[in-house]
């Protein structure tokens, strides 16, 4: 019976009902939604690496063997280790893609998965390719591929197509942001199938560390294998360049589900609360009636409560339902670009199915305090209709200010503070909203900026010419004089807790690239120091004027150097030299690249040369990364107009319902219809302003959390347009405007009669 | 004496058919300016319905209303508002004051759509709230907030006062206070005033008493010697 009274009351108060709906599914759809998309990335990443037997830490050095492997092998707390030969080499096809080929004997640690053809053979003949550039370049298993490798040349048959562990985030190097398998892929090969005469000098050991080791074990081990002769760097999984970028990525994802849905859920709660509080009061004297009846007062609580327990499990279970699949495919579509997975799913937790329950708790704990308040009295005078809530004159009041103010503002800035709940509500809900758009405009905004600060600002140049080590600048350019030679190399720092590797860049000059301090002036590489990029110094805590040292990928000496300045810029992070400054270490320049202001200087059919870069193009693929996330920005506009139609909708419902009395008396004193319309209206400005004007800083506050947290390898400032502000807070006052006008339709149904016959 | 208003030949029905309900049946009577009407009938007599579509509340099923030389009953909805918002002043029995207004900002509300509204203050003195402007209606008693609202309509200056059942909520010493001042108004101001009531006592204040029963005019009274409400005994 009870059961048929609620069904009744949610249809006589749809609006309100439905917008407590609407919001809770919504909070349960972006939370699960977004925490299973993570999840799954982080589940399905567990169980990748934990299949695939992936190494736990990666010594890389030169000429590793056999004698070596057992020393490895017998040290403490290693419970297996396998040897590697990582090398790139050219592959026999169009465009000649590097391929990046990993020769092992064995199939212990870090194994190919094969996702095609057969099972990958250590002592097998052929060659497993992966499967980006298998797509990319057409190839299928029995196919045969060749290989020119430092001058022999080989041809294999592929015999499976692949994904590798540790190539879930695959770059040739840091100037790619996205795999471009036209150019670039890797390949499993057996030892056997490559002929080496005196063996295969490896240059990996993958080592395995045993379940009991606890973190001090590992920091002995690293540090017993970094001191190891032949060792240039021994990495872990938290620093190795793909685990740790889909890694980042992972927890990037986690920061932006736990924030997003708090909006949702805190408006649930107010909408809860103000629409329980009306039909708790509405209901007084049945409520009475009902207690009259012999229901207990408990009854009575359990029944207003159970409005919002099933509001909240339908419109949570809903959300449950459609919100991981439906994020996870959006957002999954955008990642697949940058990373391979064998699997991209959804996972499910019990936190996702807890955020169910929450929800439920929020909406009948909403609908608990709302009936406490009102039920406080004893059934006697529960049965007498309560008073009218005792207008004050407020502080407001007692200001000049108020004065001078019309009469409508007045009457509803009265109105608002006499139902705070409600206003809450409403600021809420369009700060939420304001909140959205701000964030999704500002990660545009943020990306653009950042694109023309890099691509305008910062690279003076307009073409990169990539080069093989050796060849002299004579013979690649008409004008040599005017290229500006870039040595790019890794270099290892040794930190308290192991070792990081960073990208170097030495420039002979500087000219054709700026670079900017922290406070965006412009600076030039000095003879004597270096930059450390603002990410890095962040990651090492470094200062100006602090010394760090370093020491280059195959060489054991360390150099030590002062950092002249910390600079800025989006992408290129690590350290930066000119050509005077690394000489004066005592090393010499080894250009890897050439910068060029005129495209037209190169020698297009010269030897040495590997790839030539137009800036357009490399602005080109960053653009494509935008693309996706366009997506996201979408989908934030999308849950930003939702949310602010739902609770002005609300608010206007009922704001009207609540003064369909007052409405209907100004009716009969003659107020015409468009008055009391601005009447109405004044209201939904007024709460719409501080809710926007609120949502402003926190948007932004927002967008800063997103791009500092985004990657060690990535520094993108927050950026916000005056001009995105003022739009979003346009586009606030759009969707204000429009419900309103929805809304003004139903002051046209103001019955005067009928309003002014009830008994309050 | 020409007829303010005029109601010829009125009907109010509700609803079709088979259930089919007449709150107002074939009505014809004036109304000549300055009287004191009394419109006395048991509960469902139509006696709100009547005073409703006299004030541009709603709207008559057939017959015609007028008002001077005007013909209500073919206004649209924008000419009933200016209607009600010049000529009609409406008291009600449960007051309907606005609750976050003050007494003095309720009287105000006719200002904003009337401009030949009188002075609030000057409205409130004579209806004996001088002193109590800035309450809130919750703070003030029945009888005071009845007397707002009779000040509220009372401030448009309006040709025609509508009181439905305005001692309904009211205690009788307090009753016959609101219903001298009415008496006042009339006499002093020459208002037309028209009650609305079920309370038979009332016709002895009147200088004309309609009754009313099942929609229609059962008896059409002039009284020549109607008693100031202070000597009534209630
Ligand atoms: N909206 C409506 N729908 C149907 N019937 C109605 C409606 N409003 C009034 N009536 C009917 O019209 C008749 C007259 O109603 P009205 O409100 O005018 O009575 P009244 O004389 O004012 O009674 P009371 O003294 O109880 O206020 C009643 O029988 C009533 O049931
Ligand atoms: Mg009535």
């Amino acid at each position: 019976m009870l059961r048929k009274k609620m069904i009744r009351d949610m249809r006589a108060a749809k609006v309100q009902f439905i917008s407590i709906f609407i919001l809770a599914f919504l909070g349960v759809f972006v939370f699960s939604g977004m925490r299973a998309q993570w999840e799954g990335m982080r589940v399905h990443a567990d169980s990748y690496y934990e299949d695939t037997h992936t190494a736990d830490l990666f010594v890389m050095g030169a000429g590793f063997g056999d004698e070596d492997l057992e020393a490895v092998k017998g040290l403490k707390n290693v419970s297996n280790a396998q040897l590697r030969l990582e090398i790139d080499v050219i592959a026999d096809l169009e465009r000649e893609p590097t391929l990046r080929i990993l020769i092992s004997d064995r199939n212990d640690l870090s194994q190919p998965m094969v996702i095609e053809g057969e099972p990958y053979d250590p002592e097998g003949k052929g060659i497993w390719v992966d499967r980006a550039f298998a797509e990319g370049h057409h190839l299928n298993v029995g196919d045969s591929i060749g290989l020119s490798m430092e001058g022999v040349s080989l041809r294999l048959e592929i015999k499976g197509i692949i994904l590798h562990p540790e190539f879930v985030y695959n770059v040739k190097d840091s100037t790619q942001l996205v795999t471009d398998p036209g150019l670039f892929g890797y390949a499993c090969l057996p030892s056997t199938a490559v002929p080496i005469p005196g063996g295969i000098p490896y240059s990996h050991i993958l080592v395995d560390v045993d379940d009991e080791a606890d973190a001090t074990d590992w920091k002995n081990l690293e540090k017993v294998l970094g001191d190891y002769s032949k060792v240039f760097h021994v990495m872990t999984r938290d620093t190795h360049p793909s685990i740790a970028v889909f890694e980042s990525e992972i927890d990037q994802n986690r920061e932006m589900g736990n924030l997003f849905p708090i909006v949702f859920f805190f408006v649930a709660a107010l909408s809860m609360m103000t629409t329980m509080t009306r039909l708790v009061l509405a209901q007084r004297t049945l409520i009475g009636t009902m207690m009259g009846l012999g229901f207990s007062r408990r009854q009575i609580i359990v029944h207003y409560v159970s409005y919002g327990l099933w509001i909240g499990c339908v419109g949570g279970i809903l959300g449950l339902l459609t919100g991981p699949t439906f994020i996870s495919a959006l957002l999954y579509a955008f990642q697949k670009v940058f990373y391979a997975m064998p699997v991209w799913s959804p996972y499910v937790s019990p936190v996702s199915v807890l955020s169910v329950v929450a929800v439920a708790i929020i909406c009948a704990g909403a609908g608990y305090f709302a009936c406490i308040r009102e039920l406080r009295d004893l059934p006697a005078e529960v049965l007498r209709p309560k008073s009218p809530k005792v207008s004050k004159h407020t502080f407001i009041e007692k200001t000049r200010l108020w004065h001078r103010l019309s009469f409508v503002m007045k009457w509803n800035i009265r109105d608002i503070l006499r139902s705070k709940v409600r206003s809450l509500m409403a600021i809420t809900g369009v700060a939420g909203c304001t909140l959205m758009l701000v964030w999704g405009i500002g990660l545009y905004d943020s990306m653009n900026e950042s694109k023309s600060w890099y691509f305008e600002d910062l690279q003076r140049f307009s073409a990169k010419v990539y080069v093989e080590r050796e060849a002299l600048p004579e013979a690649l350019f008409l004008r040599p004089g005017e290229a500006e030679a870039v040595d790019e190399r890794m270099v290892s720092v040794r930190e308290v807790d192991g070792q990081q590797m960073l990208a170097m860049r030495i420039f002979s000059t500087g000219e054709l690239e700026r670079f900017e301090d922290e406070k965006g002036r412009v600076i030039t590489l000095p003879d004597e120091g270096l930059f450390v990029a603002y990410k890095t110094a962040e990651l090492l805590d470094l200062e100006v004027g602090d010394e760090v040292s370093f020491r280059l990928l195959g060489e054991e000496k360390e150099y030590t150097i002062k950092v002249s300045a910390i600079n800025r810029s989006p992408f290129d992070q690590g350290f930066t030299m000119s050509e005077a400054a690394f000489v004066k270490l005592g090393v010499s320049m080894n250009p890897t690249a050439y910068l060029l202001a005129d495209r037209q200087n190169v020698r297009e059919d010269a030897d040495g040369i590997i790839e030539i870069k137009d800036k357009q193009m490399l602005e080109k693929s960053f653009e494509r990364m935008l693309e996706g996330m366009n997506m996201i920005i979408v989908v934030l506009f999308l849950a930003a107009v939702l949310l602010g139609v739902v609770v002005l909708y609300n608010l206007g419902s009922l704001s009207y319902a609540e003064r369909i009395r007052e409405l209907a008396t100004l009716r009969v004193l003659g107020y015409p219809l468009p008055h009391i319309r601005r009447l109405l209206r004044r209201q939904t400005i007024i709460l719409t302003a501080i809710g926007s004007v609120i949502g402003v800083p926190l948007g932004i506050f927002f967008i800063r959390l997103i791009t500092e947290t985004v990657s060690d390898n990535i520094d993108f400032p927050s950026y916000v347009s005056p001009l995105s502000v003022a739009l979003c807070l346009a586009g606030t006052f759009a969707v204000a405007l429009v419900v309103d006008v929805f809304l003004s339709f139903k002051t046209k149904k103001i019955d005067m009669v009928s309003a002014l016959k009830a008994v309050e | 004496m020409s007829s303010l208003i005029s109601f010829e030949h009125v009907t109010r029905e509700y609803g079709s058919g088979d259930s089919k309900i007449f709150a107002l049946r074939d009505i014809s009577f004036n109304i000549r300016k300055g009287e004191f009407v009394v419109v006395l009938g048991p509960s469902g007599a139509g006696k709100s319905t009547l005073l409703n579509i006299l004030g541009g509340m709603d709207q008559a099923s057939s017959g015609d209303v007028s008002f001077g030389d005007e013909v209500v009953s073919d206004y649209s909805d924008a000419q009933l508002t200016a209607y009600r918002a010049k000529r009609i002043g409406f008291v009600f029995q449960f007051y309907n004051l606005i609750p976050n207004l003050t007494a003095y900002e309720n009287v105000s509300l006719t200002r904003e759509i009337n401009d030949t509204s009188l002075d609030p203050d000057e409205t409130l003195a004579d209806v004996g709230l001088k002193g109590r402007k800035d309450h809130f209606p919750a703070q003030l008693s029945g009888g005071e907030q009845q007397r707002v609202a009779i000040a509220r309509a009372l401030n448009k200056n309006p040709e025609l006062l509508l009181c439905d059942e305005p001692t309904g909520a009211l205690d009788s010493e307090t009753g016959a206070h609101i219903l001298s001042l009415l008496q006042r108004l009339s006499s002093e101001q020459g208002r037309t005033v028209i009650i609305v009531t079920h309370n038979s006592k009332l016709i002895q204040l009147a200088g004309r008493v309609i009754y009313l029963r099942d929609g229609q005019i059962e008896k059409d009274e002039i009284q020549d010697y109607p008693i100031d409400a202070k000597e009534v005994r209630w």
